[in-house]
């Protein structure tokens, strides 16, 4: 899938709960790239990521991981409720630190970890609440507050199961823009059902469905493999509708242009670059207005919709090896 | 933050500490009290024409009616403190912040288990306090030095019945189902085995009922040999296998070994 340093890999992991699980997962992540797990609910995208946080041990297969510190957010994160946000980010922090053998040197440690652990809240917002208890917190919070937790033992691999799941638009785009910060300094595999979120923020994808990789590749790449060369176009006037239909139609790259609505064309081209360029230029050489012009299909959300349905009908035939992958240029 | 500190706020702020040490005061004040006006108010209950003489109380009976109302609703206290603490699985999320990042599982499971013995055993010697107590002011003198070393065998029970609460909560994903099997172990199956003559001298259960015995003077300390064993036996068994059965992360072992197996 990629020339970069893999941050991780998996050979054909596998978790069978009886017929579903994760089945012969092939994984290739880059180093400081973001991730992003897609698939229905079901598709068995918390059982992978458990396998590779280490909490859920494969039936087979293997991770490779370069680094060792590793942090997971889970869907529904949950604390003890009588702690602080501060407490928690402490606690988190001091886990992974060694016990200093003098008490000076112990209560300069904590000093340090309790900074590390007040940057970090800062960091994600929630500086104002960090001597409350999370016992009050929204779902809101309790997501920013696991990623302040995971944060602040600065992980070389960090997993983020569904983190703007429950989350109102504002709290959406704060993690996402927190998600694109990370990636300076974390590789980051985020899982999320919401395919907006994963192509605004992520650099590859992979599908999952059924337990099984059905799509893996950059986003990038993935987006233009699949984008149809399909546009409506949308003009002012009845009149400007028809010359403009008799324009394209005398193209010869173009291969259908029909009526579509009030106004409207759905126009098919050769090739994608046809059609980008050939569209503008017949809409200005005949003078008329361009109210819309509308590419069919060729979002993130449509394209993974129709490679599911797709596999859903031959994954069942699979015995392995199954992915499909898109490579850059 | 450590994981002791946080078992110590957990007792304090969730107010835990406060109830086990309310409970077994209480249990501690009153029990020579109805010791003490047995007879009253079982003459005060009486219909007419029906006389109850009962023997005058001794010390003896003022403390083993303590440990006798200890043994019941202070066990309950006690199962039900140690099952929040140590039912990891009752809150899988939060569990996977432990998990992710505590390498050995002894720690997961050592700070919750000391600590909550402790809270209990202090609560229990409080209310042993209370009773002797009363029992020197009401009844008379039970002695300081017996009354310590049945404070000394019971607190091995404790810590007995604790590490069992951990390893039936190992089993479960609910606090109250490891509740009530603790409790059906506790209350009802290990009274019940001390019944059987043979048994009774070296079950764990045998602890718990030296009030009498040994405040009166009727046993010695050394009757008491085998039965400690068994119960710190147990102890150690049953904490080793809570132990085991705690999960990991496999990352955070890793951290911790210093490597990535490949």
């Amino acid at each position: 899938m990629s020339v970069g340093r893999a941050a991780l890999t998996s050979a054909g992991l596998s978790r069978d709960f009886g017929g579903v699980g994760v089945f012969d997962v092939d994984l290739h992540i880059d180093r400081g790239s973001v991730y992003g797990l897609v698939g229905r609910n079901g598709a068995g995208k918390t059982t992978l990521l458990s396998m590779l946080a280490g909490l859920e041990k494969p039936d087979s297969g293997l991770v490779k991981l370069d680094g060792t510190t590793v942090s997971m957010c889970p869907d529904v994160p949950e604390f003890e409720p009588w702690l602080t946000a501060l407490e928690v980010v402490e606690l988190s922090a001091g886990l992974g630190a060694p016990r200093r053998s003098g008490v000076r040197e112990q209560a300069l440690c904590d000093a340090a970890l309790r900074d590390a652990a007040l940057r970090v809240l800062s960091r994600v917002g929630m500086e104002s609440a960090a001597r409350r208890r999370v016992g009050g917190f929204s779902r809101g919070m309790l997501q920013r507050l696991s990623l302040a937790a995971a944060l602040v033992v600065r992980p070389d691999l960090l997993i983020l199961d569904e983190p703007t799941s429950g989350l109102d638009p504002e709290g959406r785009r704060t993690i996402l823009d927190l998600v694109r910060d990370l990636k300076q300094e974390s590789t980051i595999i985020l899982s999320s059902h919401i395919v907006h979120d994963v192509e605004s923020v992520c650099d590859a994808l992979g599908l999952l469905d059924g337990g099984r990789l059905v799509l893996q590749g950059r986003t990038a790449d993935i987006l233009d493999a699949h984008a149809r060369p399909v546009w409506r176009l949308q003009s002012r006037s009845s009149r400007e509708a028809r010359i403009l239909a008799a324009a394209l139609r005398a193209e010869e790259w173009t291969l259908s242009v029909e009526p579509a609505s009030e106004f409207g064309l759905l126009v098919e081209a050769a090739s994608v670059e046809a059609g980008e360029r050939g569209i503008p230029q017949v809409v200005s050489r005949e003078g008329c207005a361009l109210a819309g012009l509308t590419a069919l299909d060729s979002d993130l959300e449509s394209i993974l919709l129709s490679v599911s349905s797709a596999s859903a009908s031959t994954v069942a035939s699979m015995t392995g090896g199954g992915t499909r992958t898109w490579r850059g240029p | 933050m450590t994981l002791w500190q946080l078992e110590i706020a957990r007792l304090l702020r969730t107010r835990r500490a406060l109830v086990l040490a309310a409970l077994f005061t209480f249990l501690g004040c009153t029990a020579p009290l109805l010791e003490h006006y047995a007879a009253d108010i079982l003459a005060s209950a009486t219909s007419d024409g029906v006389r109850v003489e009962l023997p005058p109380p001794t010390p003896a009976d003022g403390i083993a009616s303590y440990e006798s109302n200890a043994q019941q609703l202070g066990l309950i206290g006690v199962v039900v403190v140690a099952s929040s603490a140590l039912c990891f699985h009752a809150r899988p999320q939060a569990f996977v912040f432990y998990r992710m990042r505590v390498a050995r599982r002894r720690d997961m499971v050592v700070p919750r288990y000391v600590v909550v013995v402790g809270a209990c055993v202090a609560a229990y010697l409080l209310g042993l306090f209370g009773a002797w107590y009363e029992t020197t002011l009401l009844i008379g003198d039970p002695g300081v030095p017996r009354t310590l070393a049945h404070g000394g065998l019971m607190s091995l029970h404790l810590a007995f019945v604790v590490a069992g609460v951990a390893f039936i909560a190992s089993f479960f994903r609910s606090v109250l189902a490891s509740v009530g099997s603790s409790l059906g172990v506790y209350l009802v199956a290990l009274p019940a085995l001390s019944v059987v003559d043979f048994v009774e001298p070296w079950t764990p259960q045998a602890l718990a009922d030296s009030a009498a015995p040994l405040v009166s003077g009727s046993d010695g300390l050394g009757h008491y040999v085998v039965p400690a064993a068994v119960s710190a036996g147990l102890t150690v068994l049953l904490l080793a296998v809570s132990i085991q059965r705690v999960q990991t992360s496999a990352r955070s072992r890793d951290r911790s070994a210093g490597s990535i197996p490949e």
